[in-house]
């Protein structure tokens, strides 16, 4: 069996993975992968501090030179206000014709008629609106604490997953699945219940604009307990 | 320290980089990674000042770069990739073949010594191979650790709980041992079927 040694942005899905996980146990056989792992492992939980260093001393200098990349990054963003005055003479062109006055007693006018509209078809949202009409399924992970899959969220990257936590469950993986139900690429494993996918960067296997089927499972020591059941998305 | 995670901070910081949400996101990223990347840099090159440099220009990079950020891993893997990247460019390359103990002045110019061009004649995938070929497992994990991810010896027998008063030294010096006789042999197969 041909072994694919592991990338770095793979180190924290295969982390969380059990001893046992075939995943895990492929990576582990690996020096490579091995040896990448424990360095990963050694940087998120090794503090222990060297002969002749002293963390204390080097924060100061480290906010420093954060601080002025900080202040660099605000740079253009500053720049960039003056803009306001052109946004300004881009008035509406109904603006134009009825001068400033006028103007305001329209837009008045429409935001008024536009309340009484609402308000004569407003009905209370239930929380669970939000929730997604997933297909039934089959799964023997199924039950009562599945997650629960939430309406997808445009942000300004791309599409923001989200679903509600499942007890006992320390990670969470989303799937993405063609018409045929074959699996066409996957998120995390993750502890948080919320993904987003980056319109600019697509998991490989997930094409912009298509129409697929998305399920979260509940994973709990790298194994699944639960998974959710699954609804159609659109990939930004 | 908030509870958010990672990389909603970074949606945070994306969505507004110079406002104030953006840049107390900003912030807490970098204090949540500050001492680990010192840290980490410390104990690979074992001085204040280099680490302290290395570590700042990795730290500003993550920074400069979260609008490279893909979102397709953890925030942590990432930053950690890059400081990995700043640690290892900075530091003599370690060597598989030669001891820890060989005293770096007395190591020949680059290309001149026979053990360097042994060595420098395989490539990292070639020489993987050759290692699990030739050495026992704790022999490849010891030698991996120490002269790739530059773990200490006195790290490399903590993580592999090797016994005895040398440690991981003396596996060390049998796994380059073996595998320099491995790569000495290889090189003779491979000359005389040329």
């Amino acid at each position: 069996m041909s072994h694919h040694c592991l990338a770095p942005e793979e180190l924290e899905s295969v982390r969380v993975l059990s001893p046992e996980d075939p995943r895990r146990r492929e990576a582990e056989a690996c020096p490579r992968c091995r040896g990448l792992l424990v360095s990963y492992d050694e940087f998120l939980e090794d503090r222990s501090v060297p002969p002749g260093v002293d963390p204390e001393r080097a924060a100061p200098q480290l906010r420093d030179a954060f601080e002025r990349a900080l202040g660099e990054a605000r740079g253009p963003a500053r720049a960039a206000r003056p803009a306001r005055a052109t946004e300004r003479k881009m008035r509406p062109w109904w603006a134009a014709l009825l001068g400033p006055r006028l103007a305001w007693g329209a837009a008045v006018a429409i935001v008024a008629v536009a309340g009484l509209y609402a308000g004569a078809h407003w009905r209370p949202l239930a929380r669970d609106e939000e929730v997604l009409r997933t297909a039934p399924d089959s799964s023997e992970a199924r039950g009562q604490d599945r997650p629960v899959l939430l309406e997808p969220r445009a942000v300004a990257v791309g599409l923001e997953l989200r679903w509600r936590s499942t007890p006992g469950a320390d990670a969470y993986r989303v799937v993405f699945l063609g018409e045929d139900l074959a699996q066409l690429a996957s998120l995390g494993p993750a502890p948080d219940t919320v993904a987003v996918l980056v319109a600019a960067h697509l998991p490989s296997g997930l094409l912009p604009g298509r129409t697929v089927a998305w399920q979260v499972e509940a994973l709990q020591g790298g194994y699944v307990i639960k998974a959710s059941g699954t609804a159609l998305l659109t990939l930004p | 320290m908030n509870g958010e995670s990672d990389e909603s901070l970074v949606e945070r910081y994306r969505r507004d980089p110079s406002g104030t949400g953006g840049r107390s996101a900003a912030r807490e990223l970098f204090e949540r990674y500050r001492e680990r990347v010192f840290l980490w840099c410390a104990r690979r090159v074992g001085n204040q000042e280099e680490a302290l440099d290395l570590a700042q220009d990795a730290l500003v990079s993550a920074f400069r770069g979260l609008d490279k950020f893909e979102g397709r891993s953890r925030y942590s893997t990432w930053i950690f990739a890059i400081a990995r990247n700043r640690c290892y460019r900075a530091l003599r390359p370690a060597s598989m073949l030669r001891d820890d103990e060989t005293d770096v002045d007395a190591i020949p110019e680059a290309g001149t010594d026979p053990l360097d061009r042994l060595e420098h004649l395989q490539d990292e995938q070639r020489l993987l191979d050759l290692i699990r070929d030739v050495l026992e497992p704790t022999e490849q994990d010891a030698l991996w650790m120490r002269c790739i991810e530059r773990l200490s010896v006195e790290e490399v027998t903590r993580r592999l709980g090797i016994g005895g008063a040398s440690g991981a030294r003396s596996v060390l010096q049998s796994a380059r041992k073996k595998l320099r006789l491995a790569l000495e042999r290889r090189i003779a197969e491979e000359g005389r079927s040329a």
